[in-house]
């Protein structure tokens, strides 16, 4: 029973992405950033959120650079995701680029 | 083994303890509304108190008890902390090393005058009105954070948000995350933690309250904290206002203010919390066990200078080269025994607060004493001896040279007056200097009393300089009214004796209005000094290198010619010398060589003439014996490689003669 | 949503004041009576913390502390243990087996409260 559904290049994250859940959303991330060249991150608005996901899509990140395949989010850090960004201190110093990604910030494209 | 005497340790400890707690006091007499001096007053007081019944100080033990509950109440919120608290306790500071040093002496009297003292001022500073707590502006403390939480903090049900919340909760705070430890997803332990954190914190809680928030996870992580010193605003003021105080080296310093308890608080005062200083590993080390080593050390050297004499003596070329391995060896040693024994001023330094704090008391003035340098290294025993005459010294800046309040206002200079005493190392000497902003020397003064004492011929031709040098004269003092502290004429003589006796020399410059500056420059360390060995008829002698200027060949036809006037040409101006056979009576030829060796204490310079230079010597310092204690010529002896021994050459001393001779041959010139 | 809070004690007496202290503060309470128990109530269903004892007959405190950090389903969930004494053996033994925090007994009210507030953060 997948907790996450697959369609075209988007996928959409299960509810909880906190560091209870968070082993199998590293699988799931992993297969499907595999499976495409561009993989959209759809969360869910009432989403349950911590420091553990965050880091794992900073991770996400690095991975898709290395291997040279685009990821983003559908749409800007909102909600839970965003208040955690906030009270772990991601916000502060955030490049242009982590910007653009969290917060679709900045960049045209 | 066996294992130190636990008394002993204890004393130890106790002074430590009592040190740590004047400073917090000195700080919090400045910064009332400090918390984190308040924890560390009552954590001394503590710890004392706990220890001193653990050895059998009881009398101790029940009198810091007294003053433990008094800050503790203040730690509580429930009493303020008021300038009057501060000193009863500063006064009960002092009883308490009396019932460490001598835990049987009668004690009991002062001990219920110094509680009736605390209970008056804990009572007045609970007395609904007074209120000075709640008016004192709060201390913000500026911390940098960083820390990083276990990595299986997570894993383990820690949640770093949270603690986050609490860090904001503190106070104005600015939390910035590192994930510059995140690896690419497939290397990713997802239940680990790799991000750490960089935190700005501006509060009113102490440091402690940093360590509450960690308090689950504080033994696996890692926390750094660091206290951010206050902005130089607050010594900006001072700068505009007194023209004298600008020449006060801008490099970070560390400003105490002292104000009589009558007056009202100088306005906001730089404070270093030098409490905070980075905890490091150390191993306490008895002083004697430094000592006893600096001793076989000191026998190394000698032993080692005889293995190379004869090594130099053979022709045994692998007996030459363990030779020069083991003088290598032994010279390394050497240094790195010296560095064993050098320790920081800062607790030399940290004496004067109370000093200054006191003299401000008695004498009613403001006074801000400003500490600079207190990271300089000397030798401990050089330490040790400068105390005394370094309080002379502040005592006598505090009480001639400081005006008083009124007088500075009239002069318009700002009222609080400035003393800064600084160290720096410089070529082998640690220079110690003590500066106030006061009235300077008075030239004229000194001139009459020293003419009226005898010390001078009246309208005698005299530098700047040799005026000054003429308060570090026995008996003299221009002060015209005797106070408790200073102008008995007592004193600055002793100065003289402490610094001539470490080798070193002192240098006054003053302007009048302006202030004076007294700096004593010291041969860092005492035990091993580097000489120039020579030769004067039989005998060898060993003179300081330090005070080495330069060698010169004396040719028997000048030595001739310069019978019955003792002075060589150098350069363009007249030198003194003496003759150390004839000084030393050797009743023996002069070599055909002789050399004349220049030697220089500060600005005064004399040449010895000797018959031989024999080269330089590595020396190891030993004292005389009481016999040859009154022998001033020698400042010790030392043993040579071949067993014989050399006396080293004070020359302080020499140069006095010298000077003296040159002063005697002008008067009948 | 109130997070739920499974205590475990072979105490009754602590077992009804921890409930009564934390269901006035708003947290849903499950109890067990040792550490077997507690691991049966672990094995039914979720919860946000974990309060226990150590000493406990059937399975110590300790024991289950380490059994439930096996257990995937319970990863990362705060454990708050209940020791008798400041000693730091003990609690380094605790933290060794993944516990999160602790509180030292006897303890009001208030300040269990305060504890898991910290933990939690809500």
């Amino acid at each position: 029973m997948p907790a996450s559904e697959v369609k075209e290049d988007c996928f959409r994250l299960p509810q909880n992405l906190t560091v209870r859940a968070i082993t199998n959303v590293q699988q799931e991330i992993l297969q499907f950033l595999d499976k495409t060249a561009s993989t959209t991150i759809e969360l869910d608005d009432d989403c349950q959120v911590d420091i553990s996901f965050i880091q794992l899509l900073e991770a996400a990140r690095i991975y898709a650079g290395t291997a040279g395949k685009h990821i983003a989010l559908a749409r800007p850090a909102s909600g839970p995701t965003l208040d955690v960004l906030k009270r772990s201190g991601f916000l502060e110093g955030m490049s242009a680029e982590d910007l653009k990604f969290w917060l679709h910030q900045g960049g045209i494209q | 083994m066996s294992f130190p005497d636990p008394i002993a340790v204890f004393r130890t400890e106790a002074a430590e303890l009592l040190e740590q707690i004047e400073a917090g006091l000195l700080d919090l007499n400045v910064n009332l509304g400090d918390k984190d001096q308040v924890d560390a007053v009552f954590r001394g007081l503590h710890t004392l108190k706990g220890s001193g019944a653990m050895f059998g100080f009881d009398a101790l033990a029940a009198f810091t008890h007294h003053c433990e509950t008094a800050f503790d109440r203040v730690r509580k919120g429930e009493v303020p902390a008021t300038r009057e608290l501060v000193t009863a306790v500063l006064e009960a500071k002092d009883h308490m090393r009396a019932l460490v040093d001598t835990p049987n002496g009668d004690h009991e009297a002062t001990g219920e005058a110094l509680l009736a003292n605390l209970r008056a001022a804990v009572d007045g500073a609970n007395n609904p009105g007074t209120g000075v707590f709640a008016k004192a502006a709060p201390g913000q403390n500026h911390f940098k954070i960083r820390f990083s939480l276990p990595q299986n903090a997570m894993a383990n049900g820690t949640n770093p948000l949270p603690l986050l919340d609490e860090l904001r909760e503190l106070g104005e705070c600015e939390i910035v995350a590192d994930r510059s430890a995140i690896p690419s997803l497939e290397l990713l332990a997802p239940t680990d933690l790799y991000v750490s954190w960089e935190v700005e914190l501006l509060t009113t809680q102490p440091r402690s309250a940093i360590d509450d928030v960690f308090i689950f996870v504080m033994d696996e992580m890692q926390l750094d904290v660091t206290t951010v010193e206050p902005a130089p605003a607050a010594r900006t003021p001072a700068k505009t206002q007194a023209p004298a105080a600008e020449t006060l080296p801008a490099a970070v310093p560390q400003v105490v203010a002292a104000a009589p308890a009558a007056q009202p608080a100088p306005a906001a005062t730089a404070l270093v919390d030098a409490k905070q200083k980075k905890a490091s590993e150390n191993v306490r080390v008895p002083a004697e066990k430094l000592d006893e080593l600096m001793d076989r050390v000191g026998e190394l050297v000698i032993a080692q200078s005889r293995l190379s004499q004869l090594a130099g003596g053979s022709g045994d070329l692998q007996l030459r080269a363990v030779s020069e391995d083991v003088e290598r060896l032994s010279g390394e040693l050497r240094d790195t025994m010296m560095v064993l024994r050098m320790v920081p001023v800062t607790q030399l330094f940290g004496r004067f607060r109370r000093l200054v704090h006191d003299l401000a008391h008695e004498t009613g003035k403001t006074i801000e004493l400003v500490t600079e340098g207190e990271t300089t290294e000397v030798d401990k025993s050089v330490i040790e001896r400068l105390a005394d005459p370094l309080v002379h010294l502040v005592r006598n800046s505090c009480d001639h040279g400081l005006e008083t309040p009124e007088e500075r206002r009239a002069a318009g200079k700002p009222e609080a007056g400035h003393i800064l005493l600084s160290a720096r190392q410089q070529a082998g000497e640690v220079i110690i200097t003590i500066k106030d902003d006061g009235r300077g020397i008075n030239k004229e003064r000194v001139r009459a009393k020293a003419e009226s004492s005898g010390l001078i011929a009246p309208n005698a031709n005299l530098t700047d300089q040799e005026l000054y040098q003429l308060i570090f004269q026995p008996g003299f003092s221009t002060a015209q009214t005797v106070t408790n502290l200073s102008g008995r004429g007592v004193g600055m003589d002793v100065v003289k004796r402490t610094i001539d006796a470490l080798r070193g020399t002192i240098n006054v410059t003053s302007h009048v209005g302006k202030g004076s500056e007294i700096s004593l420059a010291i041969p860092l360390t005492l035990a091993i000094i580097d000489g120039l060995l020579v030769r004067v008829g039989d005998g060898r002698y060993v003179i300081p290198l330090s005070a080495v200027e330069e060698c010169l060949e004396l040719p028997i036809e000048e030595d001739m010619r310069s019978r019955g006037r003792s002075f060589i040409s150098l350069r363009d101006s007249l030198v003194p010398f003496l003759r150390l056979r004839d000084l030393f009576r050797t009743g023996t030829k002069p070599d055909p060589f002789q050399k004349v060796v220049v030697i220089s204490t500060g600005s005064e310079r004399v040449g010895l003439v000797v018959d031989q230079i024999i080269g330089d010597h590595q020396t190891v310092i030993k004292g005389m014996s009481k016999l040859h204690h009154d022998v001033a010529t020698f400042s010790g002896a030392t043993i040579l490689g071949d067993g014989d021994v050399a006396l080293i050459l004070d020359v302080g001393h020499l140069v006095a003669e010298g000077q003296q001779q040159e002063a005697h041959l002008r008067a009948a010139g | 949503m109130s997070a739920s809070i499974l205590t475990v004690d072979d105490s009754a007496s602590i077992r009804l004041t921890t409930r009564v202290a934390l269901s006035n503060a708003g947290y849903q309470i499950t109890e067990a009576v040792d550490g077997l128990d507690g691991i049966a109530k672990l094995k039914a269903g979720q919860f946000d913390l974990i309060v226990t004892d150590l000493n406990m007959p059937n399975m110590d405190g300790l024991t289950m502390i380490r059994e439930l950090r096996k257990m995937p389903a319970h990863m990362g969930v705060p454990v708050i243990f209940l020791t008798t004494e400041s000693d730091n053996d003990i609690k380094q033994e605790a933290k060794a087996a993944g516990a999160t925090g602790w509180l030292t007994k006897p303890f009001d009210p208030e300040s269990l409260v305060k504890i898991v507030r910290k933990v939690l953060g809500r």
